[in-house]
């Protein structure tokens, strides 16, 4: 069971400190961290890690049938993390401009953040060990199978609005690299 | 069964994968790149390049500008395919483009230039520190900031041509930061800004006049430039700007240019009032008086140049002397007032000394007449002498005070005046006035002062001298071949020449000292054989020459002490004529005192008691002589213990007359008895026991050897074995008692060998102990077995 809420704290204060430094920025350039440089763009690039992780370490862990690292819960800590942190930094690197294919990345973000919210939530109504396996509780057979569906449902949707969020990320990534960081 | 995948590669997900790629494909197709854009271009219109009048008419076409990273071109070659005059203005350093260039030739369009930032946004980006503006002429040193973080933009000072630049755009910024300065400014020097100002800048407010070389201080301070600088409209105008004086004061002159056109040699800048005219640098110095003249006593008319210097020109009318001194006034006056001369009377043929400085110069010059004036003293002073001694005054008189004379006595008359012949009036010896052919013999004075009635001739001074008649010279050895020494010296003449008689005195001693004879001439008649000169009592008599040479106290003993009634003739030498009265052995030791005492001192006695029957050692070296000799009885004194100590004996008789045998003489405590040498020998604790413990009372003899006679109170077995304590304990201790318990008729085996003696022998009750065990131990089977424990149970534990 997900009893404690450490992970949102640690999210919570790492957003609050990455405010800080980009409120100390802001005021000492007098403008607004373009995304082209070095503070923007450092946001843009370890955010986008911190998604990349998000997508792939918590999902590796949980089909993983040989190795068997750390405990499936602070997996699961660990995406909702990096998958709230990552998020902030993407958006803070957009410099608030929402035009083309950023802008449609940065809208996917928001979206797939909601309902990683709203996944959490459901995944929270079924009991389970710290390891993730879900177990007997104190919900009825049919609450459980009814939380069961529901789980199913959002991962038919949480999915593919991921997919789809990497695969306009991907883009934007390649057509700045092309445009902008290789340009001569 | 599901493989190791990503959980996102399900099939939704990578239908939803491959929908979103193919959507921004599409879309990537229809608008032409221009979702990548992350803003929009200019679309300001500008002029026709290329077939475009704006960046944002070239659209969606991204690669109208971009290159691919992998081509060997670069954005800036698309740059110049429209701007085609660039690459030229890039090596012209006069254009901007080329002043750029010419500080950084990596710079690329794009750094000034950037884009896709909104349609109306400038084109031209950069930043002023960075465009090398100094080298167009004019620096932006002081064009960074129009207010707080607003940076200058180009546009700010140029327009939209930053090629071209209106002065006028100069005084209209200005205006709003100081109207009133500006639109003067401007008046006074034109609105050719450019003309004096480059920027860095020097003709700002911080301005200062303190980096040229004319500063301004004093007034000049206050003055407005222009007044200086009237007519000056660029930088060389200013530079050309006169620095002397006269330039721009020439008109102020009041000398009407007669000083000459360097004003500061007098007049500095604080103003023309006080001048700093220095007269000392003219030819003529002005000191002491003339310094507080005014300028016009001498300058009349304002006249400077030209003034004559020479003092009769100004004060030809003041001279009193009637110019027969000629014109130098100041050869003898000082500039402080006309009585101060400098007049040096010693260049002169007559220095002025003493007296002759104070005099007034009349009493000489009569009618201020110098010249010719005579120096012989006589021709001012009256001789009083009458010519008798010469005309030379100076010879005896000095300038200081007439009577202060010098004359002297000797050289003047070959007669020395010394002694008591100084304070003698003159008319002593010069009696009537008379100075010539006095007589310098003493006695033409002194014959009637001879007290000798002329036993010693007429030369006085032989023996007297000027100072005084008695401080009289009279060497007694050498005129009469007896010297005075020690008391001699200050005895009255008179004590050996009586009644004033010298000649014939005789020079024995007892000729003057018959009378003073102490020893009625037992001596004889040569007192100096034994006495000196210097005082009766310091004979030198040498005792050592008899045949009793005084040794000890001997030496420090009155004469008399020995020589009664003043006899030294046939005095006895043996001790006891004269101690005979202070023998205080009565005779015992016989009348040689020497054989034992020493002359140093009665008790330096040198008897050696070990040559009698009873040699001294320990406490008897100590002991007074009285205390073994009582009432000075020594002869007889028997030498056993007890007849001194008989009073002394502690033990009251029982150990015999014979202390010796224990004590020794180094004291009463150095005991030696040896109690083994009794039938009781010490062993154990026996051996620092008290001897009053056993030996109460002082009792010795008789002590019985049996322990119970002392230990009978201390016996803890109540007399149950018997009092022969020795068999079971020693003098050790009353613990290591040896009793054997295996002697009794229960013999200690297994675990009775651990037992506290009173486990059994409760009470301290030995004797009658039953041997049964049921006496002592307690029956576990309530008699069931019998009282026989033994039958069963062994001592090495119940159990066995």
């Amino acid at each position: 069971m997900l009893r404690s809420n450490s992970e949102l704290w640690a999210a919570f204060l790492a957003m609050l400190f990455i405010t800080v430094v980009y409120g100390l920025v802001l005021y000492t350039t007098q403008a607004i961290p373009p995304a082209s440089e070095v503070f923007g763009h450092g946001m843009g690039i370890v955010g986008f890690i911190f998604m990349l992780m998000t997508e792939t370490l918590y999902s590796l862990r949980k089909r993983s049938r040989s190795v068997k690292w750390g405990r499936m819960s602070m997996w699961l800590q660990l995406h909702i993390f990096t998958g709230l942190v990552g998020p902030y930094m993407v958006l803070l690197h957009t410099s608030w401009k929402f035009n083309g294919i950023a802008g449609v990345t940065t809208l996917l973000t928001i979206i797939i953040v909601f309902s990683g919210f709203i996944g959490r939530y459901i995944y929270t109504r079924i009991p389970r060990t710290k390891d993730g396996l879900e177990i007997e509780g104190t919900l009825s057979q049919e609450a459980l199978k009814q939380a069961r569906r529901l789980m199913a449902l959002w991962h038919t949707v949480h999915i593919p609005i991921g997919m789809a969020l990497f695969i306009s990320a991907f883009t934007h990534i390649g057509a700045a690299l092309y445009y902008a960081t290789f340009l001569k | 069964m599901r493989g190791a995948r990503l959980g996102c590669l399900t099939s939704t997900g990578i239908i939803a994968g491959l929908i979103a790629a193919f959507a921004i494909v599409g879309y990537a197709v229809a608008s032409g790149g221009q979702m990548f854009s992350p803003g929009d271009l200019n679309a300001l219109d500008g002029h026709s390049l290329g077939n475009v009048t704006s960046h944002a008419d070239i659209g969606g076409a991204c690669s109208a500008c971009h290159v691919a990273p992998w081509s060997s071109e670069t954005m800036q070659d698309r740059c110049v395919v429209c701007h085609e005059d660039v690459p030229a203005q890039l090596l012209d350093p006069l254009t901007p483009h080329g002043r750029m260039f010419a500080i950084d030739s990596k710079s690329q369009c794009r750094d000034c230039h950037p884009e896709h930032r909104g349609t109306t946004a400038l084109l031209t980006d950069i930043e002023g520190w960075r465009y090398p503006h100094q080298l167009s002429g004019y620096y932006l040193t002081v064009h960074q900031f129009k207010a707080e973080n607003e940076a200058f933009q180009c546009i700010d000072c140029h327009g939209d041509d930053v090629t071209t630049f209106d002065p006028n755009i100069c005084e209209s910024c200005h205006r709003q930061l100081d109207q009133v300065f500006t639109i003067g400014h401007v008046l006074s020097y034109g609105s050719s800004c450019l003309n004096c100002h480059d920027g860095m800048d020097s003709m700002t407010t911080d301005f200062t006049h303190e980096n040229f070389q004319f500063k301004l201080t004093g007034k000049h301070a206050d003055v407005a430039c222009q007044d200086c600088h009237d007519g000056a409209h660029d930088l060389t105008g200013f530079k050309a700007t006169p620095q002397d004086c006269s330039s721009c004061h020439g008109n102020d002159d009041p000398h009407e240019g007669v000083l000459g056109s360097d004003c500061a040699s007098c007049h500095s800048p604080e103003g023309w009032a006080p001048s700093q005219f220095d007269h000392n640098r003219s030819a003529f110095k002005l000191t002491i008086a003339h310094s507080d003249v005014a300028c016009t006593n001498c300058h009349l008319d304002k006249l400077f140049k030209g003034t004559p210097t020479d003092c009769f020109s100004c004060h030809g009318q003041d001279d009193p002397h009637a110019g027969v001194l000629g014109n130098d006034c100041a050869s003898c006056h000082k500039a402080t007032t006309w009585n101060d001369l400098i007049f040096d009377h010693s260049m002169s043929a007559f220095a002025l000394v003493g007296s002759h400085i104070d005099v007034e110069c009349s009493s000489c010059h009569k009618d201020l007449a110098f010249k010719g004036t005579p120096t012989a003293c006589a021709s001012c002073h009256l001789d009083v002498h009458k010519g008798e001694m010469g005309m030379d005054c100076a010879k005896c008189h000095n300038p200081s005070v007439w009577k202060d004379v010098n004359f002297d006595h000797g050289t003047f008359t070959g007669f020395n005046l010394v002694g008591s012949h100084k304070g003698v009036p003159c008319t002593s010896c010069h009696v009537n006035g008379t100075y010539k052919g006095t007589s310098s013999n003493c006695f033409a004075c002194h014959a009637s002062d001879d007290a000798h009635n002329g036993q010693f001739g007429t030369n006085c001074g032989t023996c007297h001298n000027p100072s005084t008649w008695k401080d009289v010279n009279f060497n007694h050895g050498q005129v009469t071949g007896f010297p005075l020494v020690g008391s001699h010296a200050s005895v009255p003449c008179t004590r050996c020449h009586v009644n004033g008689v010298y000649k014939g005195t005789s020079k024995e001693c007892v000729a003057c000292h018959a009378k003073d004879d102490a020893h009625n001439g037992q001596f004889g008649t040569v007192c100096s054989a034994c006495h000196d000169t210097t005082k009766w009592k310091n004979a030198t008599f040498d005792h050592s020459k008899t045949n009793f040479p005084l040794t000890g106290s001997h030496a420090n003993a009155a004469c008399k002490s020995c020589h009664a009634n003043g006899l030294y003739k046939g005095t006895p030498t043996n001790c006891y004529s004269c101690h005979a009265n202070k023998d205080n052995h009565n005779g015992q030791f016989g009348t040689n005192c020497g054989g034992c005492h020493k002359p140093t001192k009665w008790s330096d006695v040198s008897f050696d008691h070990n040559n009698t029957g009873f040699p001294l050692s320990g406490k008897h070296t100590n002991a007074q002589c009285s205390a073994c000799h009582s009432n000075g009885v020594f002869k007889g004194t028997p030498s056993d213990c007890y007849s001194c100590h008989a009073n002394k004996d502690n033990h009251n008789g029982q150990f015999g007359t014979n202390c010796g045998a224990c004590h020794n003489p180094s004291g009463w405590g150095n005991v030696t008895f040896n109690h083994n040498n009794t039938s009781f020998p010490l062993s154990g604790k026996h051996t620092n026991v008290q001897c009053s413990a056993c030996h109460a009372n002082g009792v010795y003899k008789g002590t019985p050897t049996n322990c119970y006679s002392c230990h009978a109170n201390k016996d803890a077995h109540n007399g149950q074995f018997g009092t022969n304590c020795g068999s079971c304990h020693n003098p050790n201790g009353w613990g290591n008692a040896t009793f054997n318990h295996s002697n009794t008729g229960f013999p200690l085996i297994g675990k009775h060998t651990n037992v506290s003696c009173t486990d059994c022998h409760k009470n301290g009750v030995y004797q009658g102990t039953s041997t049964q065990c049921i006496s002592c131990h307690k029956d576990e089977h309530n008699g069931k077995n019998g009282t026989d424990c033994a039958a069963c149970h062994t001592p090495r534990g119940w159990g066995g």
